[in-house]
């Protein structure tokens, strides 16, 4: 969830949520281009010993699209497609770099990429993503499908 | 610079070594440096190189150079239109 939703709500996104106590917590900084954020996960989030577990590597990813999505034209958006491909194990209790950034747009749909890396460069993990955009024309024909305060949530964060 | 080419470079460039040694029949496996992490740079690289998806099955499927370049050239077949 962008964080902008954090002015109508308090945001318990797994992603990226300061103060949700089982979440990534990432700190996602923007640039021109795109979204980077630097972090380390502990044991909480492990499968094997020492590894962390995959479906984590992705929910990284996944944020880190959607940030770079959300942060590129301020609309908010779900995720529709998301390719994981995986180069090597992520350790916990080590610093990895995560960066992603908008490949193409519609408008309807954003595309975008990202990689997880080491600090030395070594490719720990790749995504690219498809996200719906949901803007205020879409709220308003699908709307009445979702919670009202999930709506207003969404339509707060497309008037930053 | 025709599909051979540009694949046998990105597989010199990303493992290091000398164009001469990547040859058709040579196993991708055997080449100094080759691992996960390496293969995925590849894969990546030729993706954009030629505008195509390749499958992650393909890492498994494919042993040597030769078949990677054909696995590439029929992936850009299917991606021309027929006129």
């Amino acid at each position: 969830m962008p964080e902008s939703v954090n002015t109508e709500t308090v945001s318990n996104c797994f992603g990226c949520a300061p103060r949700n106590p089982i979440g990534l917590r990432l700190v996602i900084d923007e640039d021109g281009t795109g979204c980077t954020a630097e972090f380390e996960l502990g044991a909480d989030y492990e499968s094997f010993p020492g590894v962390v577990h995959g479906g984590v590597v992705a929910s990284v990813l996944d944020e880190l699209l959607a940030q770079a999505v959300y942060r590129s034209g301020r609309t908010s958006a779900f995720t529709s497609e998301l390719r994981v491909r995986y180069a090597q194990p992520m350790r916990t209790g080590t610093a990895y770099t995560a960066r992603a950034e908008v490949t193409r747009r519609d408008e309807s749909s954003v595309r975008a990429a990202g990689r997880i890396r080491t600090p030395d460069g070594g490719l720990v993990a790749v995504a690219d993503g498809v996200f719906h955009l949901l803007t205020d024309e879409v709220l308003d024909q699908a709307g009445d499908r979702l919670p009202d305060s999930l709506v207003q949530a969404l339509r707060a964060s497309n008037r930053p | 610079m025709d599909v051979q080419q540009q694949i046998r470079t990105i597989i010199a460039e990303e493992l290091k070594v000398p164009q001469e040694q990547i040859t058709a029949d040579v196993h991708l496996r055997t080449l100094p440096g080759f691992d996960s992490m390496r293969a995925l740079e590849i894969i990546l690289r030729t993706e954009n190189a030629f505008d195509i998806e390749i499958d992650a099955a393909v890492t498994f499927q494919v042993a040597t150079v030769g078949q990677f370049e054909d696995t590439v050239r029929e992936l850009c077949r299917r991606r021309t239109p027929a006129a």
